[in-house]
């Protein structure tokens, strides 16, 4: 408990927000450097269990390459190192001993871009099914099925299942790459601007399923539109130049920021003294 | 001072189309002040044709709240404003609420003073509703003031005021209840000015909402029924 | 820039068609008479060559490869005529034999041939185009089709595609697997730069060299360590043999087959990669579930390389296992049907032998351009198809990149 509170800067975040919470994620001191060039630095994140976060912040403050630190993604990346703590579930991720495929099936991920892969459509929404040992053909499609249902797919593409899912639209493979990540059931979802290419119904329909996953999952989105973190989120978090600047109910922080700098960002102002 | 940094919009536009909103703001307070202020005039000097010009310019009152209220309802539809903004709006819808009704109470002060006509009373209770009176418009002007300067600490003066105000009433209404019951035949006259005690009490009352609303756009804080004007206590952290 | 590359490919088709065509034209055949040191001469033969001043004829072959061609020239002519019963024999070991009439010749040993050995017999000097046409025709497939004794180069053009294929059985997994390793595992680790750096300089060995490091090590070395392990009498892996040809040239394609393959896997987008891996794919479950299917056109391509270098070479099969003559087929209906330890014949051997053999003899060279024209519609054939399955995989991969 005293080891949360250290964690916690109060300028950041007030320090009885998250008390007797759960944590699904938790970066302690947590900064990111590509080759030459910071992303992150010193980062105090706690993403409270079996709620919706959302991450927001001007485009290139890092809130990709914060998002890929939860599973472990940026270890794909050359050239990146991370340092400081990152707890996810409680356990510590950049443990010698964690496993990588186990953490990411815990946590699961959808991209900024679609990334279908060039298979047929229930094949992508089968793929991690299959890696975690999924053999029954019924099971499986009884599982690609819900997923489906679940992005609010299932209709569209009912009659497609077998064609490649290349084909599919943009806004359509948004779905399905998060009917992907649902298949698997993770116990926590990084989904970085999963809505960007949905028209108003469908991002409706996405954001009604986001506020039905937080019975089960813990989500930590990243979007770019205000609106929609203000809808489905319940905590916000706000990043600036690799900083996490305020973090706070989401109430909270779409009335009355705290800090000047995320009320200029989200209410869309440019600061003249800004160097 | 642009304590709210109004004029930082990205969106050019949408700087002036807030700058255009408190703008009309303060400008259907200067008429509702105009309106008070002739009331009062026309209530000492028992002058018809300033009733009748503060009841003719009822109507641009009633038609400015109904362009801001529809403003309003622009921005909110068209900007989705967040944070200080959407403060400012919401703050804008509930101000101009009361401002209206001030300058209905305007009217009825005018109209005391034409049911009035020349029925005359001692010396000391017209005074003291003049002095009342021009408390109410100090209150009324000062207010306007804070919104003018987005000055909550002022605002929160002005709200701790109104005690002052109150306290007239109380005293002018205990006069006026004696009157009634030694003069009966005052009883008429005597109600009238009551009416006008209390119109004046009422606009004190909406002064100290508009200083709510003051305090609540610029520091997001929500002081209503929170005894705050009772209290000594300063405003809450604020803002870095 | 392709059209160019197709001329060229056609120039050398009609060079070589051309060429090819005078191994299986029928050739009228001469009563001459001439003289000669020897005095005054007379034989009955095959007008292979004829200009202003000499005659190439060749009489019949009494012997194989025995063919007896002169050279006369025009001033020592006595009598040259075009007999009307002239024939030509073909018979079934390859030999020619030409005569007059229907009666069997005689030998000058005093043999003749049985009627049974007759595979051909047609009159020369009367010959119709159609006639012409179904002769070159069958001639043509007697060369493709039939066996060594016969003339033919069937061994070889099996030897050489068995050979190819097995080749591209042995690198492209061993290419794959070292191109995953150097580009998803090694990273830039100094055993990876040495590695790259080795295939760099491997490619530009040249091949023979790749023969005499097959011979030691594989034929030598291994061949004769297992022949001293079963304590065989006679050497069976220990010479050169199907199984260390293949393995030379696969070792010989490698490196192009590892440049290839990186270059695909480089090609296959991250975002891919990290889709696999962030749904719990271990590393090896993407490579294998995302990645190679992806690159699978690369693999085609690093395949299609590889089959064209490798069935160029002849000079390090010399050394290995390819041989003139080979008693037997390495693959045929007797167990274990594919026989890695058999020598084989290899059309790059033919083309060769075919070209030296005869010395200045046509015909010969005539089969050596048709051998060599095999050769290339062997490598092109394979080329062809592997470069029709790719288009498919494009045209898939194509929609990736929307
Ligand atoms: N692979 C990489 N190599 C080097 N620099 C990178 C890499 N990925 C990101 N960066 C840099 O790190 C910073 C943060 O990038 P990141 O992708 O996390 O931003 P973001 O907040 O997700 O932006 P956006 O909203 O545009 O997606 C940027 O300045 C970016 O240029
Ligand atoms: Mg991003």
């Amino acid at each position: 408990m005293s080891a949360r509170e250290d964690a916690v800067d109060a300028a950041v975040m007030p320090p009885d927000l998250l008390a007797g919470r759960e944590l699904a994620l938790e970066a302690r001191g947590l900064s990111l450097d590509y080759s030459e060039r910071r992303a992150l630095d010193a980062v105090n994140l706690q993403v409270p269990r079996r709620r919706v976060t959302a991450l927001i912040g001007p485009s290139g403050c890092g809130k990709s390459s914060l998002l890929r630190c939860f599973n472990r993604l940026n270890d794909e990346i050359a050239g990146c190192r991370v340092s400081g703590e990152v707890r996810v579930l409680g356990l510590d991720a950049y443990a010698e001993t964690t496993a990588l495929p186990e953490l990411r099936r815990r946590v699961g991920m959808v991209f900024q871009k679609p990334n279908p892969f060039p298979q047929s459509v229930a094949d992508n929404v089968a793929f991690g099914l299959r890696l975690a040992g999924l053999r029954s053909r019924l099971e499986l499609d009884d599982r690609v099925e819900a997923a489906l249902r679940a992005a609010g797919l299932w209709e569209e593409v009912r009659d497609r299942l077998d064609d490649s899912a290349l084909r599919l639209s943009a806004g359509q493979q948004q779905r399905l790459v998060i009917a992907r990540a649902l298949a698997v059931e993770p116990e926590v979802l990084l989904m970085d601007e999963p809505a960007s290419m949905l028209d108003p119904i469908s991002t409706l329909r996405f954001e009604e399923l986001v506020v039905a996953l937080r019975e089960r999952y813990s989500v930590l989105l990243v979007t770019h539109n205000m609106q929609q973190a203000a809808r489905v989120a319940d905590y916000t978090a706000f990043l600036q130049a690799g900083r996490l600047l305020e973090f706070d109910a989401t109430d909270r922080i779409f009335t009355n920021p705290r800090l000047r700098g995320t009320e200029d960002y989200i209410t869309g102002r440019m600061r003249e003294d800004r160097g | 001072m642009d304590r709210l940094h109004l004029g930082q919009h990205i969106s050019q536009q949408f700087n002036s189309e807030l700058a255009a909103l408190t703008k009309q703001v303060l400008a259907m307070g200067g008429l509702v002040e105009a309106q008070l202020a002739t009331a009062l005039e026309a209530l000492a000097a028992r002058d018809l044709r300033q009733v009748a010009h503060v009841v003719a310019r009822e109507d641009e009152v009633n038609a400015a709240e109904l362009e801001i209220d529809a403003r309003c309802t622009q921005i909110l539809a068209r900007r989705q404003p967040a944070a200080s903004d959407l403060r400012l709006v919401l703050a804008v819808v509930r101000m101009v609420a009361n401002l209206e009704r001030i300058g209905d109470e305007a009217e009825r002060i005018a109209r005391i003073a034409e049911k009035l006509g020349n029925a005359e009373l001692p010396e000391h209770y017209a005074f003291k509703l003049a002095q009342m009176g021009s408390l109410v418009r100090d209150q009324l002007r000062g207010t306007l003031d804070t919104f003018a300067r987005m000055d909550e600490t002022r605002a929160l003066e002005r709200l701790r005021r109104d005690r002052e105000v109150d306290v007239l009433y109380k005293e002018l209404t205990r006069l006026l209840v004696d009157l009634m019951q030694r003069e009966s035949e005052r009883v008429p006259a005597a109600l009238e000015m009551l009416w006008g005690a209390r119109a004046l009490e009422r606009i004190g009352d909406r002064c100290k909402n508009i200083c709510e609303q003051v305090i609540y756009l610029v520091r997001g804080k929500d002081v209503r029924h929170t005894g705050l004007s009772r209290s000594a206590a300063p405003l809450p952290e604020t803002k870095q | 820039m392709a059209g160019l590359c197709l001329l060229a490919l056609a120039a050398v088709l009609a060079v070589l068609v051309q060429q090819a065509v005078r191994a299986f034209a029928p050739v009228p055949v001469a009563e001459l008479r001439w003289r000669s040191d020897a005095g005054e001469q007379q034989m009955l033969a095959a007008v292979v060559f004829e200009d202003a001043h000499e005659l190439v004829v060749r009489g019949s072959e009494w012997q194989r490869r025995g063919a007896e061609y002169r050279r006369i020239a025009r001033a020592d002519l006595l009598q040259l005529d075009w007999p009307a019963d002239a024939r030509s024999l073909r018979l079934h070991d390859g030999r020619e034999i030409h005569r007059r009439g229907l009666a069997l010749p005689q030998a000058p040993d005093g043999s003749r041939p049985a009627a049974a050995d007759v595979a051909e017999d047609v009159a020369s000097n009367r010959l119709s185009r159609g006639e012409t046409a179904g002769l070159m025709l069958r001639r043509a497939w007697d060369f493709v089709a039939g066996t060594a004794q016969g003339g033919g180069v069937f061994p070889a053009l099996v030897g050489t595609v068995v050979l190819v294929l097995l080749m591209s059985v042995l690198v492209m997994p061993l290419g794959v697997l070292l191109a995953l390793w150097l580009h998803e595992y090694a990273g830039s680790g100094r055993s990876a730069r040495v590695l790259r750096a080795a295939m760099a300089n491997l490619a530009g060995v040249p091949a023979v060299i790749y023969g005499l490091f097959g011979l030691v090590l594989f034929v030598n070395g291994v061949g004769g360590g297992v022949d001293a392990l079963m304590h065989s009498a006679t050497p069976r892996w220990g010479g050169g043999g199907l199984l260390w040809s293949a393995l030379t040239l696969a070792l010989l394609t490698l490196p192009v087959v590892v440049i290839a393959t990186e270059e695909g896997l480089a090609r296959v987008p991250a975002a891919l990669r990290h889709g696999a891996l962030a749904l719990g794919a271990t590393r090896a479950e993407m490579l294998w579930r995302v990645v190679l299917p992806v690159a699978r056109p690369a693999l085609l391509t690093a395949f299609i390389l590889a089959v064209a270098r490798a069935a160029g070479e002849v000079a390090p099969l010399m050394l290995v296992g390819a041989v003139r003559y080979a008693p037997a087929l390495p693959l045929d209906g007797e167990f274990p049907y594919l026989h890695l330890s058999r020598q084989f014949m290899h059309l790059g051997q033919s083309v060769y032998d075919l070209a030296l053999a005869g010395g200045d003899a046509p015909r010969d060279m005539a089969q050596a351009h048709a051998a060599a024209l095999l050769l290339l519609v062997v490598v092109v054939g394979l080329n062809a198809a592997a470069i029709v399955v790719r288009n498919r995989l494009r045209e898939r991969a194509r929609e990736l990149a929307v």
